[in-house]
């Protein structure tokens, strides 16, 4: 009996290895798709498969699929057969996504033991891309770039100042290392955003002192407020309908620090600071007539170290002032770990705060959640400050012109040598079918109605995305597409899901609705530096680089607090010189010197 | 004379080969893990590249070292990293031994109870560094338990983890040491106390020797090469210690007082492009420190009280 039981047994886990033998291979066991590039008519029999393995620097979450060649759209793609020279070929990728929050870690663990993948997603990478391929861990892609890629090239030379950083120069030649990701539009997901139903309750018409009136004039099918049809009559000091100067930012702060008080929120602010008291992509800062708080470019491509110049000593005698008169969060230092985007998430989403910088899906009636204080609360969006008020004259009314923007460039992936021996054409193949504009919308933004009906993906079914995942609108500009309200208004995991974001492609973003407010898109930022651009320097120069930004970082992350909460005086000159020279130590002058002879270099 | 320890020890070999063989895991054991690694000593000297590996890098000598000492804050790290130090050396140190002797003065009656709160005193030791701070974070935030006590009492309400003036965040470092480490630290003073021969408290008991007496004249003198050995044992490692809740419990605005060796290290090494040579040379250092720290208290032990480790 014990014979039969354990036979049984064994015979049972023969079965479940075997069941998952076949789960593993479900994606070569389909039948191709037809897709626009592929050989449907390919029997399996004359079809090579090349194996690659590809480390992610992020993946999707976990709850939607195990690894990122189950994401519907790579899934698709990885079905198709490309023609290469030696024969009919498909791809099968096996993604290694790290666990979030160690994807350095694991990168140069990877690294460091030669353990690393065919294909890398470079993000992690700090340090210089020559060095890596001068050692032999990435190959020269330029041939595979140049023969394989024509949309990739194409969009390079559409995009002259992309193609300057598309290469780096190796022994005095011009070679392709990395492939990136690019977009036809930069949109961004957030920005400054403020309370709008409290200037409407508590705040007087600046100039004739009359109160102010509005709110949603529609209602939706289901009998609620119409978040679309919001109208008021709110006007700011510079005569407009939304704040463009401090100016009319302070005349805001005034009225949200009336209604804090009017309703009694004992831990609420008028605003919430990111945590080294300024941020290093330049939000607000460069409202003070430059750039962030670290290095950046002028318009006439002068590289400068902003800190230390009377520019930022205005941001800092602003924010003491905003300080003094209890408009800050007193806390902010204490939020070392929120994301810049996303300051005390929590109080913000509670009602307590007046003004932030917040992400899209706290616009219009993001967060009321019915309760006493966000019920009926209207979040509208503000652009980018001028400074009018604080400083000098060369720290007043220009238009700032240096914080986050999405990129059009992102995720640079390198090749291996692990995969020298493999048959790379019909890789590149496939990355090129990604840059191809017909064929890019599906990765940029899933799968439309007709591609669902045909296709029938197991997520979009289970997540109810019977209607795809976006839809044509006709505007005065031609056929543009929007992505359908449960992943318009996702908070971020399903919308991912259900696109292949996370692998180098265009984004086709010109040919989408903008999602993202106008106000968010006033200025251009043009004095960032790329991640390509720094990807350009030597690797001494990047050494050198990295050490003292990370020691400036290290000196201001721990001083400018202080500056604003009142332990040290920007108005003071004991004070400010003290700090600035102290900059000067840190070898500021010598970081400027690298990026701006890189800058030369680049024309 | 050569030949004969030869002979004695092939005929030890030879009689005990048993033993050999079962010491051979335990010796391959520590060559892998803890003699092979200390190759790795010379990143300290290199300017590693993890793709050349430790013979294929760069020698830069002392440079990483220097790195390491000439940063404007390192005199504050090191002063943060010693008072902490100090304070799991003494206080955090005595705090097991007390409380063993508590244990051991229960009475006989109250056995379930001694055995509840021993059993109580001990879980701590086995939360992870993440839990503890997330609870120190909650208990001892602006609007946590421990901070309404602690205003009740007139101290201002306040998140005492973003408190930068000295003491607080040493204090409450050590504090959360002693929570989380005195049940297991005594659990071997128990033990030792439960072996002193209990014939020497009756016969004390009967001179008219009261508990406090007792104490000290019986309990403390036999647990003393005990209290020795372990004392030199966490000399050996007390600059190690603390580091993963530092780590998770400091922010920019209190690094003057929190910055220990080992977060600052971390951040200079590894905030932009890894720099594993100045990691190696503050491990270096810091071994160097706690080797030094081991052999002081060992000596001083063995001249001070007669008895040492080695």
């Amino acid at each position: 009996m014990k014979k039969l039981v354990s036979i049984l047994l064994i015979a049972l886990l023969a079965l479940s290895l075997a069941a998952c033998g076949n789960s593993n291979g479900a994606n070569s066991a389909e039948p191709p798709v037809q897709g626009a590039v592929g050989n449907s008519d390919a029997s399996a029999d004359e079809v090579k498969t090349e194996k690659y393995t590809y480390w992610l620097y992020n993946g999707e979450d976990a709850s939607y699929y195990a690894n990122y060649n189950e994401n519907p759209v790579i899934k698709y793609q990885l079905d198709q057969v490309w023609d290469t020279s030696s024969g009919k070929t498909k791809l099968d990728i096996d993604f290694w996504q790290p666990v979030t929050g160690s994807e350095r870690d694991n990168f140069n663990t990877l690294l460091g033991t030669g353990e690393y993948a065919d294909i890398m997603t470079m993000t992690a990478y700090d340090g210089s891309i020559v060095d890596l391929y001068k050692d032999g861990v990435i190959l020269d892609l330029t041939e595979y770039v140049e023969k394989y890629m024509p949309h990739y090239i194409e969009f390079l030379d559409a995009h002259p100042d992309y193609a300057i950083t598309a290469t780096n120069v190796v022994d005095g030649e011009k070679k392709y290392l990395q492939i990136y990701a690019y977009a036809s539009r930069g949109d961004v997901f957030w920005g400054y955003q403020y309370r709008r139903d409290w200037l409407i309750k508590y705040g007087k018409n600046p100039k004739d002192g009359s109160s102010f009136s509005g709110g949603c004039t529609k209602k939706t099918a289901d009998g609620k407020d119409d978040p679309e049809s919001w109208e008021d009559n709110v006007i700011f000091p510079s005569g407009g309908k939304d704040p463009i100067y401090l100016s009319d930012w302070e005349w805001m702060f005034e009225i949200f620090q009336t209604a804090i008080d009017d309703i009694g929120i004992k831990d609420g602010y008028v605003l919430s600071m990111y945590y080294p008291g300024y941020n290093e992509n330049g939000e607000l800062v460069s409202a003070f007539g430059g750039g962030g708080g670290h290095w950046y470019k002028t318009p006439e491509n002068q590289v400068k170290f902003n800190a230390s110049t009377e520019n930022f000593r205005a941001y800092l005698q602003c924010m003491s002032t905003w300080n003094e008169k209890g408009w800050l969060d007193k806390a902010f230092p204490e939020h070392a770990s929120d994301m810049f985007f996303r300051v005390d998430d929590v109080k913000v989403r509670q009602g307590k705060v007046g003004f932030w910088y917040g992400t899209l899906g706290e616009l219009k009636n993001g967060i009321d959640l019915g309760d006493e204080l966000t019920a009926g609360s209207w979040v509208a969006p503000a652009r980018h400050p001028i400074n009018d008020i604080y400083g000098t004259d060369e720290s007043k009314n220009i238009a700032p012109y240096t914080f986050y923007e999405k990129g059009l460039e992102a995720l640079p992936i390198s090749v291996s040598d692990k995969a020298k021996d493999k048959n790379l054409e019909a890789f590149f193949k496939w990355m090129d079918y990604r840059y191809a504009p017909e064929t890019a919308l599906s990765s940029s933004l899933g799968f439309s109605k007709e591609e669902y009906e045909m296709l029938k993906p197991e997520l979009y079914t289970r997540e109810g995305l019977t209607e795809g995942a976006y839809y044509a609108v006709e505007t005065e500009s031609g056929t543009k597409y929007h992505l359908v309200d449960k992943l318009y208004y996702d908070g971020g995991t399903l919308v991912n899901a259900v696109r292949g974001i996370r692998i180098p492609g265009l984004d086709d973003a010109a040919r989408v609705l903008a999602a993202m407010p106008d106000e968010w898109g006033v200025y251009s930022s043009t004095g960032s530096f790329r991640g390509s651009f720094t990807s350009q320097l030597s690797p001494e120069d990047s050494e050198t680089y990295n050490k003292i930004n990370t020691r400036v970082r290290e000196f201001m992350s721990k001083n400018v607090p202080g500056f604003i909460l009142g332990e040290k005086d920007p108005f003071s000159d004991d004070d400010w010189n003290a700090f600035a020279n102290a900059l000067g130590k840190y070898g500021v002058q010598e970081a400027t010197e690298i990026l701006q002879n890189l800058l030369d270099s680049l024309g | 004379m050569k030949n004969r320890a030869h002979s004695l020890l092939k005929t030890d070999f030879r009689r005990n080969w048993v033993l050999y063989a079962m010491f051979l895991p335990v010796a391959a054991y520590f060559l892998v893990f803890y003699y092979a690694p200390m190759v790795g000593v010379s990143i300290a000297f290199q300017k590693f590249n993890m793709r050349r590996g430790i013979f294929g890098s760069d020698w830069v000598g002392f440079d990483n070292f220097a790195t390491l000492f000439s940063g404007d804050t390192f005199p504050l790290v090191m002063r943060n990293t010693s008072v902490i130090a100090l304070l799991n050396l003494t206080v955090g140190f005595v705090v097991p031994i007390i409380l063993a002797i508590v244990f051991s003065e229960l009475r006989d009656s109250a056995k379930a109870y001694k055995r509840t709160v021993q059993t109580i005193s001990y879980m701590p030791f086995f939360v992870a560094a993440v839990v503890t701070t997330s609870l120190v974070k909650e208990f001892l935030g602006a609007s946590g338990g421990l901070t309404k006590i602690l205003s009740f009492f007139g101290l201002e309400q306040q998140n005492w983890l973003a408190n930068p003036k000295p003491p607080v965040f040493w204090i409450i470092m050590c504090a959360t040491e002693i929570w989380q480490g005195m049940g297991y630290g005594a659990i071997v003073y128990v033990a030792a106390i439960a072996s002193i021969n209990g014939d020497l408290f009756e016969a004390a008991a009967i001179d008219g020797a009261n508990r406090w007496k007792r104490l000290w004249r019986i309990t403390l003198p036999s647990i003393t090469p005990l209290i020795i050995m372990m004392l030199t044992l966490k000399a050996g490692t007390v600059l190690m210690t603390g580091f993963d809740k530092a780590l998770l419990l400091y922010m920019p605005k209190t690094y003057d007082v929190s910055d220990v060796l080992y977060t600052y290290t971390y951040r200079m090494a590894f905030s932009a492009q890894a720099d594993y040579g100045l990691s190696a040379a503050s491990g270096l250092f810091q071994s160097a420190i706690n080797t030094t720290l081991l052999l002081a208290s060992n000596y001083i032990s063995r001249k001070v009280a007669k008895t040492s480790l080695f």
